[in-house]
């Protein structure tokens, strides 16, 4: 049985008088100890499939179809007590902007213990020394004096590590990352992703579901990838034989553009055009119009799914045979 | 420390504004044509008594020295005299000034009881009943006249249900509750249009803080939505209306001068009505004096809150 | 027959516009066009008083004296059996006159002052908002009742004292606004121009501003309407016989268990009419300054 099983997951959006979806029949799978990379570019719905897991959309967002199953229980639509024993505990997530993450008016230190003490019922002392011990985990120096400390006086990858203490505090199974690295610089990226991986992966076998924008983040962390586009998966499988040999165009594409390293967020320097909007999004396969190998087929009806390996499936019609 | 400079700074820009408006206090009576002591005590007066208080105001200097001379005077806590009744004035404010501040500060309490949940619930469940009713007390708390409010509570709960006295003062010494239910409709009359002022101020501050994303946070963290919203949205809120509520003390003190007169309360708002209506002006200017004292100590207050509150200005970077 | 079929459209396509605009004006905000609406009335009937007002304010009948509604006195009469309802509409010119004078005052004052202020900064900012701070550092009715106290009771006068209430508020919206759009001129360069300071105020700065000044314009008037009310309610406003609301209010407490009306009617006037203010300025926060709607 997989850690966690997302299945047909369907996300909608109300703009103006309809709703729109952001993420369509989106499904995968992830295990113990895994990192799973979504990727994709920005706009592509790899934040809103994060949040839909959590049940954490804007009120003017619902998930209008799938499932989502942690082990044996099913988490959508299960109602706020319950979520209450889940997100935090079984289900953690850290965000993009650590800087905005914290509450700016408690010290560091009260927002770690409130977590301990929420989920745990730890006694003020015990949550006290417990959040020190996660303080050196995560490798802030003099946890002591930092306890004591504001938000605002943390910078950008020092956040982080107090949003990851807090993330790991009631050792999650599932570990939900989005773009958790995009804000700092290179070098505290490698050390935080290197803390999710020795805290987390290696540590207690969590499940990490790693979102970002970043295929050299991928490359560095993932254990296996999902690349997205439009709102769908278009292809999912080990990150070695992806990037060794990736089948999607889209795919391609993104990894064309790898060498260069100046992928900009919102546009691929080798891939002609933009996401397409929530609106306008093409029949067919989504990305046909910005395809080069596109047949007519691929404008009338959506690609079929293709298992090229017990590992890999890719969701395109070059593949049909 | 930081805190500390920062109360300092605070209290070097109030400087000015202290000194202008004594200046425009002492320049009113010397607004009015004619001799200030002819003026004051009326045009009865007998020649010895309007020398005695020439002598006083020492109306022989130039006017720069007259001015240095009255706010030596005040500085060293003499307001000088009520010229009908021979009775310093500091004794007439002694009494007073207790009335106004327990008032004000009872409307205060008021206002922020009835808005403040209020505004909470309406951000919280937008287009809700709490929402509506957020927005009916929004517009009608500040078009309703506060004196024409205290009527009708008056005649509703004083004169019909016989709840509350309609008018007087019982002081805290002589009874507690009796003193509580004396200042039970004046305070809600008072604080009406202060919760219409707050009840938008929390809801648009509620509304602005839940939208920031620590609280997506704090919900992935799977923190109860009442600790979310009443530990740390609200916290946060609570910057922007403390400030507000400062802000608008000035409105409470201005409302206590006709509320006083409406319930017949004897403090300094209608001290100085009655010494208005009797152009009884040194104690017109000492109860201003007050008044304006009293504002900029609130606001100072204020400041110290928002510094309080604020980590930001109270830890600074390290 | 062909003129005739000629006109007929084109005299409806004349009219249609106006009435669209005026649905498009609701539909923008109604709570502007509600309170826009509710203040023109009540300007037709303040200023046209004598004719809607059945009695004249001053008639007295005792034999009518503290009579409830009736067919005769729709609104009652008061303990000198004058008309209350006429009292009603001559007492609205009072509270307009009151209402449009101080915020004109305040508002010519203020705006030029805010401008001069904003444009020039430095000592001539400093020389001109100081003052203001002081203005400020009392509550408006408190600063109003000393000032109609020293210098004299009557309405030129109250109007005045109202209006250097409002000079701080204005000078400090327009001294904003004027900051702002300073800054956004250098930028353009119409100074390099060589365009004088005059024409620079007049012509770009002062259109500019105009959305705020006229927000708080609409809010201050009615809290003029209550401070006139109020002033009058304590005896330094408007003097008996004449016909203020506030006044009325004052006169009906003596006789508020047997006479209801005399204190429910004036209250419920004057609340109508700041709201309408109200109303109007909250409309006008929300169509011409949207970036802040819901504040």
């Amino acid at each position: 049985m997989s850690l966690l099983s997302v299945r047909n997951l369907t996300t909608e959006f109300r703009v103006g008088g309809q709703w729109l979806a952001a993420v369509s029949n989106v499904s995968f799978d992830l295990q113990p100890g895994e990192i799973l990379g979504l990727v994709g570019e920005s706009g592509c719905g790899k934040s809103t499939t994060a949040y839909s897991l959590m049940e954490l959309l804007p009120s003017n967002a619902r998930v209008a179809n799938g499932e989502v199953w942690l082990r044996d229980t099913q988490l959508l639509g299960m109602g706020e007590s319950r979520w209450r024993d889940i997100r935090g505990t079984q289900l953690a997530m850290i965000f993009q902007d650590p800087m905005t993450a914290l509450d700016p008016v408690f010290t560091v230190g009260d927002q770690v213990m409130e977590t301990l003490r929420e989920h745990l019922g730890l006694s003020h002392k015990d949550a006290r020394a417990r959040t020190l011990a996660l303080f050196r985990q995560v490798g802030i120096p003099a946890p002591e004096q930092r306890f004591n400390a504001y938000p605002h006086q943390f910078s950008g990858g020092m956040s982080q590590r107090i949003a990851l203490a807090i993330a790991i505090s009631c050792h999650p199974h599932v570990l939900i990352a989005d773009e958790p690295t995009t804000a700092l610089d290179v070098t505290i990226q490698a050390q935080i992703l290197r803390l999710i991986r020795r805290l987390l992966v290696e540590g207690q076998g969590t499940g990490v579901l790693l979102i970002t924008h970043d295929l050299g983040v991928v490359a560095q962390v993932c254990d296996r990838v999902a690349v997205m586009y439009a709102g769908e998966i278009v292809e999912i499988g080990d990150v070695q034989s992806i990037f060794s040999d990736p089948r999607h165009p889209y795919t391609q594409a993104l990894l064309n553009s790898l060498p260069s390293r100046q992928v900009e967020p919102g546009q691929l320097a080798n891939i002609q055009g933009y996401v397409p909007g929530l609106a306008s999004r093409p029949s067919g396969c989504r990305f046909n119009p910005r395809c080069a190998h596109a047949k007519p087929i691929c404008s009338k009806q959506p690609p079929p799914r293709i298992q090229l390996s017990p590992e890999r499936e890719v969701a395109c019609v070059l593949y049909n045979e | 420390m930081r805190l500390l400079r920062y109360i300092a700074q605070r209290l070097l820009l109030l400087l000015p504004v202290l000194f202008g408006t004594s200046i425009l206090i002492f320049l009113l009576l010397r607004l009015i044509p004619g001799d200030p002591a002819t003026v004051i005590l009326g045009l009865r007066a007998t020649p010895e008594r309007l020398e005695i208080v020439r002598d006083e105001l020492g109306l022989d200097l130039p006017i720069h020295l007259q001015y240095i001379q009255w706010l030596g005077n005040i500085l060293q806590g003499d307001l000088g005299q009520d010229y009908r009744s021979n009775v310093p004035v500091t004794t007439l404010l002694q009494t007073r000034i207790p009335v106004t501040i327990q008032l004000t500060l009872f409307a205060l309490i008021l206002a922020i009881v009835i808005a403040v949940p209020l505004g909470i619930r309406a951000a919280v469940y937008p287009n809700g009943a709490a929402d509506r009713g957020a927005m009916f007390l929004g517009l009608f708390g500040i078009s309703i006249p506060d004196f024409w409010l205290g009527i009708m509570l008056i005649l509703a709960f004083a004169l019909g249900l016989r709840w509350f006295p309609s008018s007087g003062y019982v002081p805290l010494s002589e009874s507690v509750i009796g003193n509580l239910r004396s200042f039970f409709l004046p305070a809600l009359t008072l604080a009406v249009g202060l919760a219409a002022v707050l009840v938008r101020v929390t809801r648009s501050a509620v509304l602005e803080v839940l939208d920031r994303d620590f609280v997506r946070f704090l919900r992935a963290k799977g923190l109860r939505e009442q600790l979310v919203i009443y530990k740390h949205v609200l916290r946060n809120a609570s910057i922007q209306i403390v400030t507000v509520i400062g802000l608008q003390f000035g409105y409470l003190l201005g409302g206590a001068v006709i509320v006083e007169e409406v319930f017949s309360l004897p403090g300094v708002g209608r001290l100085i009505v009655n010494a208005t209506l009797e152009r009884n002006y040194p104690v017109v200017q000492a109860g201003m004096l007050v008044v304006a004292f009293l504002f900029i100590v609130v606001n100072l207050i204020t400041d110290v809150l928002y510094g309080l509150l604020n980590p930001n200005i109270r830890e600074g970077q390290s | 027959m062909t003129t005739v079929a000629k006109t007929t459209p084109n005299s409806q396509r004349r009219s249609y516009p106006s009435v669209q605009s005026l649905r498009a004006w609701f539909a923008a905000s109604p709570s502007a066009f509600v309170g826009g609406t509710l203040i023109i009335l009540l300007l037709i009937i303040a200023f046209s008083a004598p004719l809607f007002a059945p009695y004249t304010p001053e008639e007295m009948d005792f034999a009518a004296a503290l009579t409830g509604p009736s067919p005769t006195h729709w609104l009652g009469t008061d303990n000198f059996g004058r008309d209350v309802l006429t009292r009603v509409v001559f007492g609205y010119r009072i509270s307009m006159a009151v209402a449009l004078g101080s915020v004109g005052v305040g508002l010519i004052v203020g705006v030029t002052l805010g401008l001069l202020a904003g444009y020039f900064g430095g000592i001539i900012d400093n020389l001109i908002m100081r003052p203001m701070d002081v203005l400020m550092a009392f509550p408006a009715i408190v600063l109003v009742v000393a000032l109609t106290g020293f210098v004299g009771r009557n309405l030129s006068i109250m109007i005045l004292a109202i209006g250097i209430v409002y000079v701080p508020i204005f000078a400090r919206v327009m001294r904003g606004a004027t900051l702002e759009i300073v800054g956004q001129l250098y930028v353009e360069g119409a100074r390099a121009r060589g365009a004088s300071p005059l024409r620079l105020m007049l012509i770009h700065v002062l259109p500019n501003a105009i959305a705020p000044v006229l927000i708080q314009a609409s809010a201050l008037m009615g809290i003029a309407i209550l401070l006139e009310s109020g002033l009058s309610f304590i005896g330094l406003g408007t003097q008996p016989p004449d016909p203020s609301l506030g006044l009325m209010l004052s006169e009906g407490r003596q006789f508020m268990t047997d006479a209801p009306w005399m204190v429910i009617v004036p209250g419920v006037a004057i609340s109508i009419a700041v709201l309408g203010f109200n109303l109007l300025g909250n409309g006008l926060q929300d169509t011409l300054n949207p970036s802040r709607k819901g504040q």
